[in-house]
């Protein structure tokens, strides 16, 4: 009796210790400082761990960020909701509310991943989720984990080096560029992975620019035209008043191109940025005169 | 009809001026300070977010109303009414096409114009009151009154773009612009510089109406606390605009039915009517422009912070543009209505 009292005990404990077994396929989140590999816990957590194999191949998580790093605590990652790009349709379909899905052998222990959901509804996981950085036993029995990082972990200690404000927002945004999913290890290691980076001012550049930038920039350019043509034709019918604002539309949209243009080059000199700066505040003070009559 | 110049120099009565121009903002920090609200900066601003909906939206609406709404806007701003409402939709059909590239862009100019409008109405109003008070500058008092008043915002600006860093605004990244440290200690330098030079020439301008006027001061005090020294303070984004709009609606509201009482389209029967219509309908305005308009595109598939980002910037871009070219000091009408008292202006207009 005494042995199997002993024996039962033992293999309890052991299950209490026991790490959760990871499943085959691997998913990795490009990040602004480099990528994080996440392996998922099948037998933990089967639905969560499925919808987020759809929601990999499905691309939902590219260009979404981390919003939330909490030092010590978690980084966690925003709903699709805050995705810089807008949902395709057939990501769309694929987002579903997933039920809490535990184990009390599964603790919410550093860079296990768990579900994040409403406060009021247990049941209301989609698609943000937190890496955790710590212990926090307040959250056991509440929320799924389902998985855990499995390398990049000095990518997650650049990404926390980013300032955060009051509320523990990052200052810049730590944006997942793209994801991918592989069926195995094998193929992971077939890939190439980036290395960790210190997270880098966001620039957006010409070499970002989509096909549609061209209709944007000729946008731009043909009210300059037409703002010309116009005050040219009308010129003696029109005030003083009326043609001197026709020439400072055509000003404000020069200047926005302008610093959509020289904001990048500035960047790389103090002074410049400064000029850059003043020049702002000049239009600004001009653009007060706008139907000015004196 | 003259005036009596003591009751000229109040808007309505002088504790009410005070808290309009600068002084509830100020009771307001001196209290956040007094009992360490630091640490509930977010309830502050959860707090003013519900305010926005009664002060911050309507005074937008209030803006597009007074200009777009009445046949003499039309008359005089043409242009304004109609060509300016076109190239800020521009703007935002351009920033929603391209998130990556041109939204960042279109947040960051209304992040820099956002506090040099906040700054421009700070010294209109000081300019207002020196007018009530009979305070007279010459030309250098108020060019280094402009110059701390621009200063102080510019210096707490320069200071955040000293970083090329940036930040994220409703989702949208933005690039900072990383100018040269010293250029931050040079701003404050002049800043300081400017704003004793100005208290000499008020001093001087005291003196000719042996009289110390200190309501002139409130506007560039509230400015200096809630610029430079609450600057990073998490409340400064949340009350700041709240206040700069709670100074505005009272005006926008006293010129509007000025203007229809000397239509003669007002009577005092049938003021508070007007004003509750006047009041209700810039509140569903706002509603509209903030709240309804955004949710519109994301129906249409635009991501939720995006479409906010760029429709929030866009609209107050539109509101600096116009506001610059309605408020004008330069204008005898304008002139004439903001320097007079509202029971009077309301009796005799």
């Amino acid at each position: 009796m005494k042995t199997t009292i002993f024996a039962g005990a033992f293999f309890f404990a052991l299950t209490l210790r026991a790490a959760p077994v990871w499943g085959p396929d691997r998913a990795v989140l490009h990040t602004v400082a480099g990528d994080i590999v996440l392996a998922f816990y099948p037998a933990v957590a089967p639905q969560t761990v499925n919808q987020m194999r759809t929601l990999f191949q499905k691309g939902v998580f590219e260009s979404t960020h981390f919003f939330r790093n909490e030092p010590g605590f978690v980084l966690q990652l925003a709903q699709h909701g805050d995705r810089l790009l807008p949902l395709l349709p057939e990501q769309a379909r694929v987002i579903a509310r997933l039920p809490l899905e535990t184990q009390p052998a599964v603790k919410h222990t550093a860079w296990r991943l768990s579900m994040a959901r409403a406060n009021d509804d247990l049941n209301s996981g989609e698609t943000s989720f937190s890496i955790l950085l710590g212990e926090a036993p307040h959250l056991d029995g509440g929320y799924t984990i389902f998985g855990e990082v499995v390398a990049g972990f000095e990518v997650v200690h650049q990404l926390l080096k980013v300032p955060t404000d009051a509320l523990n927002r990052p200052r810049t945004r730590l944006t997942v560029q793209s994801t991918s999913w592989f069926p195995d290890e094998a193929a992971l290691k077939k890939a190439t992975l980036a290395p960790a980076t210190p997270v880098q001012a966001y620039v957006p550049t010409l070499q970002q620019a989509e096909t549609r930038l061209r209709l944007i920039l000729g946008a731009g350019l043909a009210v300059m035209v037409l703002t010309s043509l116009f005050a040219f034709f009308w010129r003696k019918r029109l005030p003083v008043t009326q043609l001197a604002a026709l020439h400072l539309v055509q000003v404000l949209t020069a200047a926005f191109y302008l610093l959509l243009l020289w904001l990048p080059v500035a960047q790389t000199s103090g002074i410049m940025a400064g000029v850059l700066f003043f020049l702002l505040l000049g239009l600004f003070r001009l653009m007060n005169r706008f139907e000015a009559a004196t | 009809m003259r005036l009596p110049p003591a009751l000229d120099r109040f808007f309505v009565n002088p504790w009410l001026d005070f808290l309009l121009i600068g002084g509830g903002s100020l009771v307001t920090y001196a209290a956040l300070a007094l009992f360490r609200w630091d640490g509930q900066a977010f309830q502050v601003a959860a707090a003013a977010g519900y305010l926005s909906w009664i002060v911050n939206w309507p005074h937008f609406s209030a803006t597009i109303q007074r200009v777009a709404q009445s046949k003499a806007g039309h008359r005089e701003f043409p242009l304004t009414v109609k060509a300016i409402p076109f190239l800020v939709g521009l703007g935002v059909v351009a920033a929603l096409s391209s998130p990556e590239f041109v939204a960042p862009y279109f947040v960051k100019l209304y992040l820099l114009w956002s506090p040099y409008h906040f700054s421009g109405q700070t010294l209109g109003v000081t300019l207002i009151y020196a007018r009530r008070n009979d305070v007279t500058f010459t030309p250098t008092g108020r060019r280094l009154l402009s110059l701390f008043i621009f200063g102080t915002f510019a210096a707490s600006l320069l200071e955040f773009e000293a970083s090329p860093l940036g930040s994220v605004y409703y989702q949208i990244p933005y690039p900072g612009l990383g100018v040269a440290p010293w250029l931050v200690t040079a701003a404050y330098w002049v800043t300081w510089l400017a704003g004793a030079g100005f208290l000499f020439h008020f001093a001087r301008a005291c003196q000719k109406i042996k009289r110390v006027p200190f309501m002139v001061l409130v506007p560039a005090v509230s400015q200096l606390v809630w610029f430079i020294v609450a600057r990073g303070n998490q409340a400064f984004y949340a009350l700041v605009p709240f206040f700069h709009s709670l100074q505005y609606l009272p005006i926008v509201w006293a010129m509007g039915m000025a203007e229809k009482k000397a239509a003669g389209e007002l009577t005092p029967h049938t003021l508070r009517k007007e004003t509750v219509y006047w009041y209700v309908g810039n509140v569903a305005g706002g509603v509209m422009l903030f709240h309804m308009l955004p949710q519109i595109f994301v129906f249409a598939g635009v991501s939720t912070g995006v479409t906010t980002g760029v429709l929030l910037a866009g609209i107050q871009l539109h509101h600096f543009f116009v506001d610059g070219v309605v408020w004008k000091l330069r204008s005898t009408r304008v002139n004439a209505a903001l320097t007079k008292n509202l029971p009077l202006l309301l009796r005799t207009a």
